[in-house]
């Protein structure tokens, strides 16, 4: 459905530093669209990452994160060739999943 | 998803225009009816919204998502409120922003802080529609880092608030948007 998940992870001194781009519309339902008629609000609510079974950050957006939000973080430990996975969940029920490994 | 069709196909007839101007007698008889059928629907429809809430709110979402509340609220106040407390200011949080802002609808902010025991971190924006804008959940062993791109609608204050050990801490930065990402 949506584009692909983009992450990149990178292992530096007992530290990884992870950046998610997820693509997704974000469309706030506050706008008009070219008819002059309410767009609907759509927009990613969880975001889970993972490496491996260990929860790493979840996330809960609003309507006020970008479109194709990106997110970056850094947590202790994870090493190269270590699995990344995130996971998102839209005000639609919709999914995305993807992953990556570690650099 | 059967009574939706259902309604739907309701939604049809009753809608369908007058046929010209020859309103007569047998005419009205059925322009009740219509009428009839119309408060009929409505009444169904307001049922059939009042459960899909229900089964909405009630079922899956419920234990995720713990400060629903806090995302719908209009006011910094009412968002604080949500959050259990008032936040001390404290110089162990940084929020960081640009502080000219070209597209509101693409503001790099980001949040760090040097407390111990940092189990979540918001960002709050006052002048938006909804102040909360997103929530982190720091699991032991992620360092309270985040950095994510947001909407403001207009220039003002961006609220970074901690939860460290189970208090608040927050900071607060300015920024001047020259065009609101509001839409």
């Amino acid at each position: 459905m949506a584009d692909p998940i983009r992450i990149r992870a990178r292992s530096n001194g007992g530290i990884t530093e992870v950046m998610v781009l997820m693509p997704h519309p974000m469309e706030t339902g506050l706008g008009l669209d070219a008819s002059g008629r309410g767009r609907r609000a759509h927009y990613i609510s969880d975001v889970e990452i993972k490496l491996g079974d260990r929860t790493v950050l979840r996330a809960r957006l609003s309507i006020a994160v970008s479109k194709d939000p990106l997110i970056s973080f850094r947590f202790k430990g994870g090493g190269a060739g270590d699995r990344i996975g995130v996971t998102w969940t839209d005000n639609f029920g919709d999914q995305g999943s993807g992953s990556a490994s570690i650099v | 998803m059967i009574v939706d069709r259902t309604l739907e196909r309701r939604d049809d007839t009753a809608r369908q225009p007058p046929t010209g101007p020859s309103i007569g007698s047998a005419e009205t008889g059925c322009q009740e009816c219509v009428d009839r059928n119309r408060r009929g629907l409505i009444a169904a429809g307001g049922v059939f919204l009042a459960l899909l809430q229900v089964g909405l709110l009630g079922s899956a979402r419920a234990e995720t998502l713990r400060h629903d509340d806090l995302f719908s609220v209009t006011t910094l106040d009412g968002a604080l409120a949500a959050l259990g407390s008032t936040p001390i200011d404290e110089v162990s949080v940084e929020v960081i922003l640009p502080e000219v802002v070209e597209d509101g609808a693409v503001v790099p902010v980001t949040v760090s802080s040097t407390l111990v025991g940092v189990e979540e971190i918001y960002v709050l924006v006052p002048t938006n529609p909804y102040p909360a804008a997103v929530r982190f959940e720091i699991p032991d062993g992620t360092e309270p880092f985040v950095s994510i791109r947001l909407k403001l609608a207009q220039s003002g204050a961006v609220y970074a608030v901690v939860r460290a050990k189970g208090r608040l801490y927050s900071r607060v930065a300015e920024t001047r948007v020259t065009v609101g990402g509001c839409a």
